[in-house]
């Protein structure tokens, strides 16, 4: 983390998958907010499976997550990945009915994350009033997979909302994303593949192109700089951490710099603001 | 040689006393920020306090279907605090509650493994079936579910973690408490014997909270 950040990297993701695939993970949220001391810029992102979590949980795992990295968290929002027998309650779904589910999910995360407004918190001393009760909201969401009254037990995420990060690019997890995402990873980086990722997901999402880290650095960031054109940003795979993490920091993104396609430095604070992306207000805001 | 006391500390946004927040000492917006915690932490470190204790609920605290204004917030993630102090301390436990009410029993299992690999072994599960049956709502239910059923499932996740993590030979402490006192801790007595070293609570008004830890097969909590 502290490589990275010293490489103004805008953002660290732990996305690795729930499965046999895998020996082990680290799971997301100790993880990522074990790190919040060891940077003051750099993202962290969690990826939690949503197919087999509730919506409170992730609303309130992230908006803490959130407040104790000083708004750089992200939720990763990973669907598909099924090891039976992990879960006890997760009845067999089609593909349709999981893409469904993930959506209301996220939906009713979103609604948790805005049920209290960024007014809610008064910190009045003299008056007594912590809060504004009339600034936290019940959501009273009533979807076919989910009954969720709220409010959240825990204030409005620093960023609103962290943004939410997707990356299954078959046809209907890019129209998941296209709904509900705020930054896609491409799982490629050739011009075509990217291409028709961009037009499946419209021109909302952020898509980062993922390109696994090989050969000299200049060659790998002249590559960067050729594909720069057609995504918003590349998710930088090292293959041995932290040794190529130093030579991407210390080789690769100045020569981005350079070329003016990496600031000199973090220019924002959050992540949001890494990514560009605007605070939403809340949706209960009158 | 003299019995030695277990030493604990039960966190609280501001402090257990209701009003803590409008103390003027108080910095409340610090409540929500990392070095508010990671400063408690260390203080109790350096006191050299056994754990660090952070309890939950799934549920905003309201009156006539509001939020109560002029009390301070629930505890944030309680996982997601002790996390966040694991990487400025050492040797303190680092104990989080986590409902087996409105969990899965394979992720509270990853959460835990995750902290303790993190912290060097000092992760503890306060294991709690929650009580309050408004958090029943937030979670697709009308209803809470009912006291014995509660009880049965969180049993089963206890003796799920604890099969797999002996294959491993390897067993974070398993501590229970608050709601899920009798009922889990009678049940799991006699096999807790020697990983369930948690009992007896206090909670002085007026004093930083302290949680004194007796070894026991039966938890009481005693507030006075």
């Amino acid at each position: 983390v502290r490589t990275a950040e010293r490489g103004g990297i805008d953002a660290i993701l732990f996305d690795g998958q729930w499965g046999p695939s895998t020996a082990f993970n680290l799971d997301p949220i100790p993880l990522i907010v074990a790190l919040a001391e060891c940077g003051t810029r750099i993202g962290l992102g969690g990826a939690i499976e949503i197919d087999h979590a509730e919506p409170f949980n992730i609303a309130r795992s992230f908006a803490a997550a959130d407040h104790l990295t000083a708004g750089r968290s992200s939720l990763i929002a990973a669907s598909g990945a099924v090891r039976p027998g992990d879960f006890g309650h997760a009845p067999v779904r089609t593909i349709a009915e999981r893409q469904s589910r993930a959506a209301e999910c996220i939906a009713v995360v979103r609604k948790l994350w805005d049920s209290w407004e960024d007014e809610a918190i008064l910190l009045d001393k003299p008056n007594g009033r912590f809060s504004d009760p009339d600034r936290v909201h019940p959501i009273h969401h009533a979807g076919p997979f989910f009954t969720v009254r709220g409010p959240l037990n825990a204030p409005r995420p620093l960023q609103g909302n962290p943004p939410i990060i997707q990356r299954d690019a078959s046809p209907e997890g890019l129209a998941l994303a296209r709904q509900t995402a705020d930054v896609f990873i491409a799982p490629a980086a050739d011009p075509a593949t990217l291409a028709a990722i961009r037009q499946a997901l419209g021109e909302r999402p952020r898509l980062l192109a993922t390109t696994p880290f090989a050969g000299a650095p200049d060659a790998f960031a002249a590559r960067l700089a050729e594909l720069a054109p057609l995504c918003d940003g590349f998710d930088l795979v090292p293959g041995m951490l932290p040794v190529d993490l130093d030579t991407i920091a210390d080789e690769v993104v100045p020569f981005l710099r350079e070329r003016g396609l990496r600031p000199a430095g973090y220019e924002g604070k959050t992540l949001r603001e890494h990514f560009h992306l605007a605070r939403p207000r809340s949706q209960f805001a009158a | 040689m003299t019995r030695q006391l277990h030493l604990g500390v039960f966190i609280y946004p501001g402090g257990h006393h209701i009003a803590a927040w409008r103390h003027p000492d108080m910095k409340a917006e610090r409540i929500t920020e990392l070095d508010y915690y990671c400063q408690s932490a260390q203080i109790a470190e350096r006191g050299k306090f056994d754990l660090f204790f952070v309890g939950d609920a799934l549920n905003a605290r309201e009156r006539e279907g509001k939020v109560v204004g002029e009390i301070a917030i629930n505890n944030l993630d309680p996982v997601s605090i002790v996390s966040a102090v694991a990487s400025v301390t050492d040797r303190i436990g680092l104990v989080a509650t986590l409902s087996t009410t409105y969990n899965e029993p394979a992720m509270i299992a990853a959460k835990f493994a995750t902290l303790d690999h993190l912290s060097g072994g000092r992760a503890g599960w306060n294991v709690v079936t929650t009580l309050d049956e408004k958090a029943a709502l937030n979670f697709s239910r009308s209803e809470a579910m009912e006291k014995s059923l509660r009880y049965q499932r969180a049993q089963s996740f206890v003796d799920d973690g604890e099969s797999g993590r002996s294959r491993r030979g390897y067993r974070p402490c398993v501590a229970t408490g608050g709601a899920a006192r009798k009922r889990a801790a009678m049940a799991g007595g006699e096999r807790a014997t020697g990983t369930a070293r948690l009992v007896e609570v206090a909670v002085f008004p007026g004093k930083p909270t302290v949680l004194i830890a007796l070894i026991a097969t039966e938890i009481r909590w005693s507030f006075f």
